[in-house]
Order: C-alpha cells, then sequence, then structure tokens
C-alpha cells in the first residue's frame, strides 16, 4: 500500500529557503543538535561517527546541511568529499520522523526517505535516533503536524 | 474496550500479545499500547537481531523491566541463535544475565543453551525459539520432557489445521507470528545469505549483515547489493524491501522474478476467532529491528483486534481501519496470510 503523499513547503517559503547559503545553514542546524541531542548520544557512537561525514537534504526546500563529527561534537563542513551518508526526504517527512509519527522503514519502503552510503552507519545512526527520548520537543513536533496537516 | 458479551472468552483462553522491541523507546510505547509480554534481546550475536546501535545493555533491560512490570507486562529476552564451539560460553554467559535480570522467560533456539538455562537457572522459564524449528507435537513434546519448556513459538510453514493437531497433542503452550516481514521461512535452518556473506544468520544474529549491503541509485534504478551480489533493482514506482537473498529477484532461464518469495508481510487478523478457538496461548508480532513509530502503530491495532475477538468471538470481524493502519507500516506490495492458508500440505 502507498503512504499518502506529504505536503509541500509552500512555494514562496521554498523560494526563501533556497536563498539561504548553505554553511550557516548547516552551521545553525549542527548548533541545535549540539544544544538538543549531543548529550543524549552515547560516547561509543559518538566516536564509532567521528570524521564520517552526512548530508541531509530536503528536496522540497533546496536545502543541504552538511556536517560532521570531531571531538564528539556536531561540526559543519563546506566539503565536497563523498559524504558517509546521505539521506534525501521532504522536510515533512523529516519532521514526522522526528515527531515518531512516522517510522523510517515504512518512509524507505515507499520511495519517501532515500539513504545512500555505508549501510552500518545508517542503522547504527537510525537506531541510536530511536533511543534517544526528547517528550518536550516530539509534542511541539507533533502539536506543528497537527496544526498544518492536510 | 468492547463491552463483555455473555459468550465472552475466560481470561485462562485469551491468547497474549507478544510484540517486539529493538530500544527502550520502543519497550514503553509497547507496553503503553497493550502489549502483555514485549521481547527484546542483548547487544550481541546471541539474538537474531545483532544490528548496529539496536537492542539493550544491562542498564535499559533493567528499567524496561521495571517499567513493564509495574504495568503488568512480561519481559521475554530472546537468545535464539546457535552457539558455536569456541564462542558458546557467550551464550551461556547471556542465560546467566537474563536470569540475574530478571526476565520473566528467555526464547531459546539451541538445545545445548536449553540445557545449560534448565539446569542452571530451574526457576527461569523457557520458550522454545522459532528458530527451533519445531514443527511437531513429538518434537515440541521433545524440548518439554527434556528442558521443561513452557512455550513454544510455531514456524510459519504450518497450515491452520495442521497448528491445531499440534496444539491438540502437547502441553506447552502454542505461540504463532501474527504479523511482520515473511521470508522463506527455513528458520533456524537456513544459510542462505552465508553464500553471499559468509555469516549465518544462526550463529551471527542477522539475515543480511549491514556491512554487506549497499544501496546504489543509478540510471537503471534503485539497486540492493549484499555481499556484491544483486538483489534486486527497482524502478521508480516499486517499493523496496529489506535487502536478503531469500527475497531477490534474479534472472532465472531468462525470465526475471523473485523465485524463492515474493517481499510481503504475514496479516492474520482474519485468523484471529479460530487461532483462539484451537487454543493459540499467544499472538506474536515480528519487527524488533522497526522503530519505536512501528511498534506504537502495530501494537495499538492488535490490541484493539485481541479485545474485540476475545470479547466477542462470535461477532469478530476485522475492522478496515485496522487493515488500513497495518497496510501502511507493511513490508513488500502486500500482506498474506502465508503457509496458514496453503491447500498443498
Amino acid at each position: 500500500m502507498t503512504l499518502a503523499p506529504s505536503p509541500r513547503l509552500p512555494r514562496t517559503v521554498q523560494k526563501v529557503v533556497n536563498r539561504l547559503p548553505r554553511y550557516p545553514a548547516s552551521r545553525a542546524f549542527t548548533t541545535l543538535l549540539n544544544f538538543t541531542l549531543r548529550r543524549k548520544f552515547p560516547a561509543d557512537v559518538l566516536e564509532a561517527l567521528e570524521d564520517h561525514c552526512f548530508v541531509i537534504e530536503a528536496e522540497d526546500a533546496g536545502v543541504q546541511l552538511m556536517f560532521t563529527v570531531r571531538r564528539k561534537r556536531f561540526v559543519p563542513t563546506n566539503t565536497l568529499t563523498e559524504p558517509t551518508l546521505h539521506f534525501r526526504a521532504s522536510t515533512w517527512d523529516y519532521i514526522t520522523l522526528a515527531a515518531r509519527e512516522a517510522d523510517p522503514d515504512t518512509l524507505f519502503f515507499n520511495r519517501r526517505l532515500s539513504i545512500e552510503g555505508d549501510t552500518e552507519t545508517a542503522l547504527l545512526v537510525k537506531n541510536t535516533m530511536d533511543t534517544i527520548d526528547i517528550p518536550r520537543t516530539r509534542a511541539l513536533l507533533k502539536m506543528m503536524l497537527r496544526a498544518h496537516s492536510p | 474496550m468492547a463491552a463483555l458479551s455473555p459468550q465472552a472468552t475466560p481470561s485462562s483462553a485469551r491468547m497474549r500479545l507478544v510484540c517486539p522491541a529493538g530500544t527502550l523507546p520502543a519497550l514503553k510505547v509497547a507496553v503503553d499500547e497493550g502489549a502483555d509480554d514485549v521481547y527484546l534481546g542483548f547487544k550481541d550475536q546471541t539474538n537474531a537481531r545483532n544490528f548496529a546501535g539496536l537492542n539493550f545493555n544491562d542498564a535499559t533491560i533493567r528499567e524496561g523491566i521495571a517499567y513493564a512490570h509495574r504495568k503488568g507486562a512480561q519481559v521475554l529476552i530472546a537468545l535464539n541463535t546457535y552457539p558455536q564451539p569456541h564462542n558458546w560460553r557467550n551464550w551461556r554467559a547471556a542465560v546467566d544475565r537474563a536470569a540475574e535480570v530478571g526476565a520473566d522467560a528467555i526464547i531459546v533456539a539451541d538445545a545445548g543453551v536449553l540445557r545449560y538455562a534448565c539446569k542452571t537457572h530451574p526457576n527461569l522459564r523457557l520458550h522454545l525459539s522459532v528458530q527451533g524449528s519445531a514443527t511437531s507435537h513429538e518434537a515440541i513434546n521433545f524440548y518439554y520432557e527434556h528442558f521443561g519448556i513452557h512455550r513454544a513459538v510455531l514456524p510459519r510453514v504450518l497450515a491452520v489445521e495442521q497448528a491445531e493437531k499440534v496444539i491438540a497433542r502437547t502441553p506447552v503452550e502454542i505461540e504463532v507470528f501474527g504479523f511482520g516481514s515473511l521470508s522463506i521461512m527455513v528458520e533456524g535452518r537456513c544459510a542462505l545469505s552465508s553464500y553471499a556473506t559468509g555469516e549465518s544468520p544462526n550463529t551471527h544474529g542477522g539475515c543480511s549483515p549491514a556491512k554487506a549491503i549497499r544501496w546504489q541509485t543509478s540510471s537503471a534504478g534503485m539497486e540492493s547489493r549484499l555481499g556484491g551480489v544483486l538483489i534486486d533493482r527497482f524502478a521508480d514506482n516499486e517499493h523496496p524491501g529489506y535487502p536478503t537473498l531469500c527475497r531477490g529477484r534474479f534472472r532465472v532461464n531468462g525470465d526475471v522474478y523473485y523465485p524463492f518469495e515474493e517481499p510481503t508481510s504475514l496479516n492474520t487478523l482474519e485468523l484471529l476467532q479460530p487461532l483462539q478457538a484451537m487454543g493459540v496461548k499467544a499472538i506474536k508480532i515480528e519487527g524488533r529491528q522497526r522503530s519505536p513509530a512501528y511498534v506504537e502503530a502495530v501494537t495499538r491495532v492488535w490490541r484493539a483486534a485481541l479485545n474485540h475477538c476475545a470479547a466477542e468471538p462470535q461477532h469478530y470481524h476485522v475492522k478496515p481501519e485496522w487493515q488500513n493502519a497495518l497496510a501502511q507500516i507493511s513490508e513488500g506490495h502486500q500482506c498474506t496470510l502465508g503457509a496458514y492458508h496453503r491447500p498443498w500440505r
């Protein structure tokens, strides 16, 4: 069975986001990661992710967030080398994943989430994210999804 | 919950809902949504979902057991792979750990591990894993007589009538699979993936070890490879599944198709009433590798269905919203009844 299509970003928002320079967006994202998630990541996982390069691409927004892990911190990068993992999905689907409203395997089966690169690292990231409880952030994201649900 | 009718099933005959948990949040959500039993594994090759970042350490397992017990649920620890002579101690240590953290039961496949558990921890309840591949009452009764197993999980190869005959001829509780991804189901005896990866699921804890999997997109489509072997190639309108050899699409005598098994999911909602009537004790949901969102969705549906079936067995029917919710999270293009409905024997 195919999932209902996810809502796309409004065209005006797309245009604005599209013009944002890549590096500052990656910096803002990694600052957010370090602030909210870094302490919840087990030390051995951060060690395993050290120096790996990740790209998170929101296709509808035309945004690519590029970062790596150095000394157990998320750090933005500008490098064009091949990333260890490259994620592609819509902004809406990323939010549903972060809110735990969607199952990543389901999105993958439905071609709504694409993951290219090292599968072992992908599983490590996915399964570690599943262990992390951020109830207040999730409640906020769920409220946001309800408010904008089609 | 449906109101109890005069024909309601007595509590002793109600089927328990056994749900998967790969992480602590998945365990909690399974318990919150009404699982009776939650099964999980340690972070090593002693269980058949040995994937990076998945499973429990002693701290999370203790927290999980305490959480489940507070809410009246039980925790089963899967030690369902096969030790080798050089690493036998790991399985023995895993049995000791399971007993020490207070598991309600362990799910075991190997006769040597069963013997060790039975002799060393006589009060630890033993369930025979589906990986034990016991499909007859003679086999199940053998494990009962020698190791005192309390429950056996039936392999997904029996028709309903065959399962009924097994149940009638054994004192052991019978658990059957209700929902989840299907493979060719040579459970406990499959070495297919070792031809591509060098590792067998029964000894290393994974059908397709992640280090051997590669997803690539080219002009021909999205390809999945296992140990370099092309498993499948998906056009833009096709849905990928887990890259296992038994669900691969290959060229055979000039035709490209799934020679072993198409990627599908088992869904036995429509068989719940007969399964309950024949005395099945527990329904198992597959998917320890899936997210808490999957566990939440699938547990919610099956709790509602089991409640409905127990309260009003004569009027039990599958609600479209249950099927819709399960279809959305299933692997593959379709849900099937698997071997339960196969006319051939």
